[in-house]
């Protein structure tokens, strides 16, 4: 029946279908497109601005034309509502439209980086922006992080293998704590877990801007400052959020299976051991990776922790490079070595990190 | 002494263990979190300029009236600043609420828009602001090269005034955050009861209709989740900001006769209290500072908490 109405819709009515679901999309964008552009002033002696209203004026007239022959076809045609209804999903492709543009906006800094390094310092620095190396690729710059102000003890190999310990280890160990209180909390039993259980949710709201200024003072009390302890050894002890998430998931967990493991001998431990940490593996793998790119990434623990630039991590270098290098090609570069590492992890675990996620904000991605 | 039978004694040590195997975090929050909490309240009551705890001079309330007085024209900004940051929330869940509605109507490549969308998520803000930076630069930066391609005179987004870098700022952070929220509300709206839709559309209704009657308080509660946290990490946000005026570009803009950067968010502005200006400020202000924006982001939670019981449902 509907390919019977398919074709019985006129060459016109099918041609203004088309044109309708095509345009609109494309107008809609232009409309965007000249409303942003409508903020700035137009280069000396033109008069853009006035040629930016009327683009704008045209493309709403355009989508108002469009949206009122469509309207009136569906209600005097019978056979265009229909065709509409059931038609007009199949071309919806011209929805990705604003897709493709977002694409394309997330993409841009991505390409600035990668295009600012393997210019020439020379281009790179000029006044005038290329959207292309002209002067030839360049990798200079990429060799150059790795030798750059090694005199100020800054090396981007030694930050790099810094950012990794720095994460790794208290990712490692934090996560394993986190999972053994989440299997506590789930699945034994014992006197005041609810109330231990909301003392935890009550230490996630503390503030941080509070605590920034004083557990510094704490740590110089403890002699940690200037080194890495502050920023590795807090994380052994694993992670209220962490925890929560867990417990969720181990919830699920069937306590069929810990009652007959306990029948056949298996203490805490052991079902902790064989049956919770293998069943539950999903979620503490989604945690020990999202764990590990937060810390990668943590910028202002290492900015107050560490002056000695043997200790620095990807971040600080970053920073103390950018402070003091006016090469923009060199800057890029570093940039990029930074950034590489995370792509890669997004790259492997993505459905881990997004299922992970969405989970995590209680959601059942 | 009560004497236990050894049943009870195994319970008691059964009891135990279990407890000190789920409390690891606790113990991790008594010995790292619940000390500096105490040093905030005792600090901020005194004038502390160095690390050393017996230099400590109490002040009293002096801490709290610089603050709140704002003698140095400091906080005021920082807080109009920070305020005018948070602008992105509502900005990022809108587009993105857009963004995931077109997805879950794609009929091709949503799982390549979706892990497009994702990749800032897992990018450091450091090097994000730095290629925002770029993309930003007076006279080499793409967006000014692309606006006089346009015909339109290229602007100082970082050095002009304070309203173009904090639209600057906006734009990074909405580029860095959307990808967050697509992925929580296309979990939400691929949740929506589909049954509902089609009954929508067999009483009629337009798609307007849909959207407020059904789809919007079906994917509240996620919204709400969204704003709250979004506010709260806006609140508190600082590296962004900071990294936009380091290095080559360093005339930064402020708001009026404020001494302060317009970049200065309310932490960073704490953070200039103790590392920046150590001898004029030192750590008893930054305290006092701290706890009056802690203050602040649970009053603004708790309107926040409040106002949502009027729009977020839970029936669906």
């Amino acid at each position: 029946m509907i390919s019977n109405q398919k074709n019985a819709l006129s060459p016109i009515l099918k041609f203004t279908k088309y044109l309708h679901d095509f345009m609109i999309p494309v107008l809609s964008v232009v409309v965007v497109i000249c409303l942003i552009l409508c903020c700035f002033e137009p280069a000396e002696g033109t008069n853009n601005d006035v040629v930016n209203l009327i683009v704008l004026v045209i493309a709403l007239l355009g989508i108002a034309a469009l949206k009122i022959v469509n309207n009136r076809l569906r209600e005097t045609n019978r056979d265009y509502k229909i065709y509409q209804s059931f038609v007009s999903r199949k071309m919806d492709w011209s929805n990705s439209l604003p897709l493709l543009l977002m694409t394309v906006v997330i993409g841009i800094p991505f390409y600035m980086l990668l295009l600012t390094s393997v210019k020439t310092p020379l281009e790179a620095n000029s006044i005038e922006f290329t959207w292309w190396p002209k002067e030839g690729f360049d990798f200079e710059s990429y060799k150059e992080i790795f030798s750059y102000s090694v005199v100020l003890g800054v090396s981007m190999l030694r930050a790099a293998w810094n950012s990794f310990i720095y994460a790794i280890i208290p990712t490692l160990i934090g996560v394993m704590v986190s999972a053994l209180s989440a299997y506590a909390f789930s699945k034994l039993k014992f006197k005041g877990r609810n109330t231990l259980y909301h003392l935890l949710i009550m230490t996630m709201m503390m503030p941080g801007c509070v605590t920034m200024t004083t557990s510094y003072l704490m740590y110089a009390w403890y002699g940690w400052t200037d080194s890495a302890m502050p920023l590795i050894i807090p994380g052994f002890f694993g992670g209220a959020a962490t925890v929560m998430f867990m417990r969720e998931y181990f919830m699920g967990i069937p306590d069929g299976m810990l009652e007959a493991a306990r029948i056949d001998g298996a203490g805490k431990w052991t079902s902790f051991l064989l049956i919770v940490i293998p069943l539950g593996k999903p979620a503490i793998l989604a945690q020990f990776i999202l764990n590990f790119i937060s810390k990668y990434n943590d910028f202002l623990g290492p900015l107050i922790y560490l002056n000695d630039p043997e200790k620095y991590t990807l971040q600080v270098a970053l920073d103390f490079i950018s402070w003091s290098s006016l090469d923009k090609s060199l800057i890029a570069s570093a940039c990029v070595f930074a950034l590489v590492p995370m792509l890669l992890v997004y790259v492997f675990f993505q459905k881990k990190i997004l299922s992970g996620i969405a989970m995590s904000s209680g959601l059942k991605g | 002494m009560k004497t236990l039978t050894p049943k009870q004694r195994l319970q008691r040590r059964d009891n135990l263990g279990s407890a000190i195997a789920a409390s690891g975090p606790l113990i991790g929050f008594l010995l790292f979190g619940v000390i500096p909490l105490i040093l905030a309240t005792v600090v901020s009551f005194t004038e502390l300029h160095t690390t050393d705890l017996s230099e400590m001079v109490f002040v009293g309330f002096e801490n709290f009236l610089k603050v709140l007085t704002d003698g140095d024209k400091r906080t005021y900004a920082s807080y109009l600043s920070t305020i005018v940051y948070s602008l992105n929330v509502p900005i990022c869940i809108g587009l993105a609420l857009y963004i995931a509605n077109l997805l879950n109507k794609a009929k091709f490549g949503q799982r390549f828009f979706r892990s497009v969308f994702f990749i800032p998520y897992v990018c450091s803000a450091v090097v994000i602001a730095l290629a925002f930076k770029s993309i930003y630069h007076n006279e080499s930066g793409m967006l000014n090269a692309l606006l006089s391609f346009m015909g339109f005179s290229p602007v100082g987004w970082l050095t002009d005034s304070p309203w173009t870098f904090m639209a600057a700022t906006i734009i990074m952070t909405v580029w860095q955050g959307l990808g967050f929220c697509i992925l929580l509300f296309q979990a939400a709206l691929a949740n929506v009861d589909t049954k509902l839709y089609e009954a929508a559309k067999l009483d009629g209704a337009s798609d307007t209709q849909i959207f407020w009657r059904i789809t919007w308080p079906a994917i509240s509660p996620t919204t709400s989740y969204l704003v709250t946290m979004k506010i709260i990490w806006a609140l508190q946000a600082m590296t962004e900001t900071y990294i936009l005026t380091t290095g080559y570009n360093t005339t930064v803009p402020a708001w009026g006769d404020s001494q302060a950067w317009v970049s200065d968010l309310v932490v960073k502005h704490i953070y200039n209290m103790v590392w920046v200006r150590p001898a004029q400020d030192g750590y008893g202000m930054a305290a006092a500072a701290g706890w009056v924006l802690a203050i602040i982001v649970f009053i603004i939670t708790k309107i926040n908490m409040k106002l949502q019981e009027r729009w977020v449902s839970y029936d669906f």
